[in-house]
């Protein structure tokens, strides 16, 4: 039973592990996908690569940015 | 020609990535424990793995009509690249820490020594490996699959999984020694970055959309997410904090 949970949670991880993240993800592929039903033209397609590009920028940065922060000790963070 | 070789290549590097991990779990439990009941378990995981690739590849590449397919898998795919791809950023910006095989074996192996064994078959080795083996190779599963159901072109894709276990399992072969001096975090950012691309591409192609050039756009994608991902590593990098690891320079 534990092995079929590890199984299972594996599974789950291998695509998602900060939830919000992948709700981001799978929002801009929803309005693509609405968008691309109405208009076809290649620009969509770069439309949602940069998207998914600056979506990753943006949360990469801010999750870097504070954990690097919370790795210094106190003091110095405070200076 | 450039699909196949996309294909091959994100096969094979994501394998060899996740392979070096359950190398690390199998030298373990045979250099503590003998090497008959490892070499069990990783034979019956990899039996398993290949029966769910197989069925469940051979069923869905047959009933799942290609415009849903590619759109599906290829969120999938996208949603597992670039899981790999942030947190490689995150490692070559000094945010998180570099993964260290030598320190897993060793952690590992102090907990297989103080097990006991039976006589017969060792099924704490068998087990410990079958467990390793299956769930590292679960991810290494799922990018087999993914690429070659995308690209309809499972065996290729299965074909740059199985040069890579077999490359990866050679190299423990050798050294006898877990393989820590691997660049891990920059082959997770290569696999990530064109797992991303990849993704991207199918994804969109599936919501109808006709990129042009056709397979030719992979590398403008590749380059998109590449600039991005530079662009954040400098970014943290300059952030206060502690020095990032040197040790692997990727990214």
């Amino acid at each position: 039973m534990t092995f079929l949970r590890s199984a299972v949670s594996r599974v789950v991880k291998l695509f998602v592990t900060d939830w919000s993240q992948a709700l981001g993800i799978v929002v801009i592929l929803l309005v693509g996908f609405l968008a691309a039903r109405r208009v076809s033209d290649p620009a969509v397609g770069f439309v949602i690569a940069g998207a998914l590009g600056l979506h990753l920028g943006l949360r990469v940065v801010v999750e870097g940015r504070r954990r690097r922060r919370s790795l210094l000790p106190e003091s110095l963070y405070k200076t | 020609v450039y699909g196949d070789l996309v294909t091959f290549g994100a096969s094979f590097l994501g394998s060899a990535v996740e392979s070096v991990e359950a190398l690390t779990i199998v030298l373990a439990v045979g250099l503590t424990r003998g090497w008959r009941a490892p070499l069990y378990g990783t034979v019956a995981a990899l039996a398993v793995l290949a029966v769910l690739v197989l069925t469940l590849g051979g069923l869905i590449t047959s009933t799942v009509p290609e415009g849903t397919l590619k759109l599906v898998i290829g969120s999938l795919i996208l949603l597992f690249g670039l899981r790999w791809l942030h947190r490689a950023i995150l490692r070559s910006g000094g945010a998180i820490a570099m993964n260290d095989e030598a320190a897993k074996f060793n952690a590992r192996v102090q907990e297989l020594r103080v097990a006991g064994r039976r006589a017969g078959l060792d099924w704490i080795g068998f087990v410990i490996a079958f467990k390793g083996v299956f769930l590292e190779g679960l991810e290494v599963a799922f990018i087999v699959f993914a690429v070659g159901a995308s690209s309809r072109s499972l065996p290729l894709a299965a074909a740059g999984g199985l040069v890579a276990m077999a490359v990866v399992a050679s190299a423990g072969v050798l050294v006898h020694r877990p393989l820590a001096r691997v660049p891990e975090n920059t082959l997770k950012f290569a696999v990530g970055l064109i797992l991303a691309s990849l993704g991207t591409f199918w994804a969109t192609e599936g919501m109808g959309i006709r990129w042009p050039g056709d397979f030719l756009s992979i590398f403008v994608l590749a380059a998109l997410f590449l600039i991005t991902s530079r662009v954040a590593v400098a970014i943290i990098r300059g952030a206060p904090g502690p020095a990032p690891a040197l040790r692997e320079d990727a990214g």
